[in-house]
């Protein structure tokens, strides 16, 4: 049995824990709530993006455009964007992901067509390197609630990647709430309308707290509206192709670093509390074996003291 | 809502208007159009400076930076800031 000594230096010890993750808690709360309020502010905006985008991509489709976005070079190689963290500590926030990511890669692989990736956040990067599959590029520092400008280093690439690349794909982490996250990889380039589509019902969850109903009904009406007529494009389709894609598609990519950061920010919320709830069961424990020990050691000097008195007294 | 646009202007930051209006007028990179209803569907690009969204007699000025419109063919305007 531990001795009282070594039973007190672990309750010492578990206390302190639990005053760290409860700071941390607390920290990832407002956190939490920042990143959030970011994220949810920027979901309209991201919605009505890409119904502009996969109005934009019919009217592509109808005229055999040869823009970068949506004929990419037929190579067999495809690009993945993996959205984690810098931190760890926050559940199974990176792990998931990253299991995601591989999943993906392997399907790719089997495909006969080879895959790289670009590492978003210290996390994915360090996970990459040590299997051996160095990214083409990583990126780090953007995980407390960027500003658009923080990410134009990113953006800066993807013109380049598109005519590098077959295709483009994004794993990241979706935010429907607190206690609820959902890993998902998009495509991202080229553009087709059910790629959009796709990211367009993905934004926004059906049902719950952060369920918006305006986004949700936004998302009816424009599916069944818009096929029938052809688009104006002023000035021109070729400035306008210039102009606006990269753009939208930086808000894309921008949105899913957003969701990331408030899934990042709530998995690492809810770890802590459960972590605080631990080392408070423990310290219950420890206590409980605490007063055991000390017990039986009155009780034994008890013993020893009856003992010695009726061996006087005899 | 027959003769209406219904007028949308998204920030990242918000939404700046969600309303229906009588008519927009916006400042484009090849000069100012304004869009009334049953308007046909039209992308461009905005340029720096006043929407100015007409309803019931009234005009209501937002002052923009920049950014993309999408007119659809059911008389929906919506606006991207930059």
């Amino acid at each position: 049995m531990a001795t009282l000594r070594t039973i007190r230096l672990r309750i010492r010890g578990t206390k302190n824990i639990k005053q760290i993750t409860r700071a941390m808690e607390a920290v990832s709360a407002v956190k939490m709530r920042k990143s959030q309020s970011v994220a949810l502010a920027a979901r309209p905006y991201a919605t009505a993006a890409l119904n502009i985008l996969k109005s934009v991509a019919q009217g592509a489709a109808r005229m055999d455009t040869t823009h970068p976005f949506f004929k990419t070079p037929q190579n067999d190689e495809i690009l993945l964007l993996v959205v984690t963290s810098d931190k760890g500590l926050a559940g199974s926030f990176n792990t998931n992901v990253l299991k995601r990511a591989m999943e993906f890669m392997k399907e790719i692989e089997e495909q006969g067509k080879k895959i790289r990736v670009v590492a978003i956040g210290k996390r994915a990067a360090e996970f990459f390197q040590k299997r051996k599959r160095q990214p083409e590029q990583s990126f780090r520092g953007l995980g407390d609630s960027v500003n658009l400008a923080d990410v134009s280093g990113l953006f800066q690439k993807v013109g380049e990647w598109a005519k590098r690349y077959e295709a483009v794909h994004i794993c990241y982490t979706n935010f429907l709430s607190v206690m609820r996250q959902e890993v998902v990889v998009r495509k991202l380039l080229p553009f087709s309308e059910e790629g959009l589509e796709e990211m367009v019902k993905g934004i926004v969850p059906e049902k719950g707290k952060f369920a918006d109903n305006d986004a949700n009904s936004a998302k009816e009406t424009a599916n069944t509206t818009n096929k029938a007529r052809e688009y104006l494009f002023e000035p021109s389709s070729k400035e306008i192709f210039d102009a606006m894609l990269p753009a939208l598609l930086n808000i894309q990519i921008y949105h899913a670093i957003l969701e990331a950061n408030a899934s990042e920010h709530s998995s690492r919320m809810v770890a802590m509390r459960s972590a605080t709830n631990n080392a408070g069961e423990l310290i219950k424990h420890y206590t409980m074996s605490q007063n055991k020990a000390r017990q039986a050691m009155i009780n034994k000097e008890l013993a020893e003291i009856t003992g010695g008195s009726e061996a006087l007294a005899s | 809502m027959a003769d209406t646009i219904e007028l949308k202007i998204v920030s990242l930051k918000e939404v700046v208007y969600d309303d229906y209006v009588d008519s927009v007028t916006l400042p484009t990179k090849v000069g100012e159009i304004t869009v009334l209803p049953h308007h046909a569907p039209l992308i461009s690009h905005l340029a720096k400076g006043t929407i100015r969204a007409k309803s019931a007699g009234q005009q209501k000025p937002f002052e923009i930076d920049g950014g993309f419109m999408e007119v659809t063919s059911d008389s929906r305007l919506t606006v991207l800031l930059q």
